[in-house]
């Protein structure tokens, strides 16, 4: 499994070389926008009124992306959601969140390691005082003393932040079967992660797939009812998916 | 004594131009949102389908205070909105601030005690953005306010966790627009509000 894992990593790689070039030339515009932003030139905003096509992601994959996104749609209406309902009622919420949290403290290394890439010494130390601390005091990091008694935040990264503060473009937008929003960057990116996931180092694959549906399940019944708000406020929920991922993105990789 | 005078004079001006920043787009927008939450409370008393239109009506009141609609209907359009005619522009804002009043409307009913952090503001010529922080029982979601002054401060963007609403209703309406057409993208609005379209 991991050698096929691998071989798509690597191809995707190579791939994103190919498209570099294509994705700079999308991406500069991109960054003059953010730096303008930063600066609180809001006027940016108002230039944005008069020549906005505003392209948010380079989308050569649509026609495949869109019928993705319908059977996601599909996977999670007739599929995920009802697991997940029926989960979320007969589970009492205390249970929910200590699973989450146990999930959260075990994905340290993800978040420690990438803060170490991204050359940030005051976030990792964060990450391992919070996962040292909430696995003992914390009780295997069923709890999150961390957060309650040190008032220490977490900060969800990943590698393909780490790519994007490094300049690597989003490339194109994917929307993956299951897994949903994506690009080029945070899609090889997430091979990355997978590797610092403890969960993929569980030897007998019943038991990791196991782990893995409790993982899922778990969180999707913390977030039950944002696919549907989201979808009842857009006109063309295909659109408003792939903007809001590529414009949260680009706010995680600016923070 | 010299010297005191002076730095005096600069704290005097320091002062002066600090408040003058500080009491701008802030406190309007802070009354807005205070009455928005005095709403919410109000809510679950609202039950008759009488009540509920009051409050709807209410909703969209104070929404005119708040949002400042032309401004947010003509960005979200982006260089589309020169190529309608007047009356297409007035609707597009008509239905466009209804739609987005509704969909305030249908999420107060969410409402479970979130109280609002305010950060901070910056300010440029006439416009402003206001930094603030929902504080759910759950978590934080970040949440800035882009203000604009005409005859008084009125939001034209809101950005969620960074995604800013205008840019991705544009997204959105652009595809329509280059598939479609303006008219059926007011048609599809007037379906989505229903009932509600002309309030």
């Amino acid at each position: 499994m991991w050698h096929s894992k691998a071989f798509i990593c690597i191809f995707f790689i190579i791939a994103s070389g190919i498209f570099l070039n294509d994705s700079i030339h999308a991406e500069t515009t991109d960054q003059t926008q953010t730096d303008t932003q930063n600066d609180w030139a809001f006027d940016d905003e108002l230039d944005d009124d008069t020549n906005a096509t505003t392209p948010s992601a380079w989308d050569p994959l649509e026609k495949l992306n869109r019928y993705t996104f319908k059977l996601n749609d599909k996977l999670y209406f007739w599929c995920i959601k009802p697991v997940a309902q029926t989960y979320k009622r007969f589970t009492p919420s205390p249970v929910r969140l200590g699973i989450l949290n146990f999930f959260n403290n075990i994905n340290m290394p993800q978040r420690a390691v990438n803060c170490i890439l991204q050359i940030r010494p005051k976030d990792t130390g964060t990450e391992i005082v919070s996962f040292v601390v909430n696995s003992t005091v914390g009780i295997l990091g069923l709890t999150t003393p961390s957060k309650t008694y040190l008032h220490l935040e977490s900060h969800e990264e990943d590698l393909g932040q780490t790519l994007g503060s490094y300049g690597v473009g989003n490339g194109f937008y994917i929307v993956l079967p299951f897994l949903g929003s994506s690009t080029l960057r945070d899609f090889t990116g997430s091979f990355g992660d997978n590797y610092l996931d403890p969960v993929n180092y569980i030897e007998d694959p019943y038991v990791m797939i196991g782990v893995s549906a409790i993982r899922t399940v778990n969180t999707m019944s913390f977030r039950m009812g944002e696919y549907e708000k989201i979808k009842d406020m857009a006109f063309e929920p295909y659109s408003a998916v792939k903007d809001g991922y590529i414009q949260y993105r680009n706010k995680q990789i600016e923070k | 004594m010299k010297n005191f005078l002076i730095t005096l004079f600069i704290c005097s001006l320091l002062c002066v131009s600090s408040s003058a920043i500080a009491s701008d787009a802030m406190p309007v927008l802070k009354k807005s949102i205070d009455a928005v939450i005095n709403m919410m409370k109000d809510k679950q008393k609202a039950n008759t389908p009488e009540t509920q239109a009051i409050q709807r009506k209410n909703i969209f009141n104070i929404g005119l205070e708040l949002f400042n609609f032309d401004e947010m209907a003509r960005r979200t359009l982006g260089k589309e909105w020169k190529s309608l005619s007047n009356d297409q522009q007035k609707q597009f804002t008509h239905l466009f601030a209804r739609f987005l009043a509704n969909i305030y409307y249908q999420r107060l009913e969410e409402y479970t005690n979130e109280t609002v952090k305010y950060l901070g503001e910056r300010q440029y010529k006439n416009k402003s953005l206001v930094k603030t922080i929902i504080v759910t029982q759950k978590n934080e979601i970040p949440m800035d306010y882009k203000l604009i002054e005409s005859d008084q401060w009125r939001v034209y963007d809101i950005s969620i966790e960074g995604v800013s609403l205008v840019r991705n209703y544009r997204t959105q309406f652009n595809k329509i627009l280059i598939k479609q057409g303006i008219e059926d993208l007011m048609r599809m609005m007037q379906k989505k509000l229903g009932q509600f379209s002309d309030l």
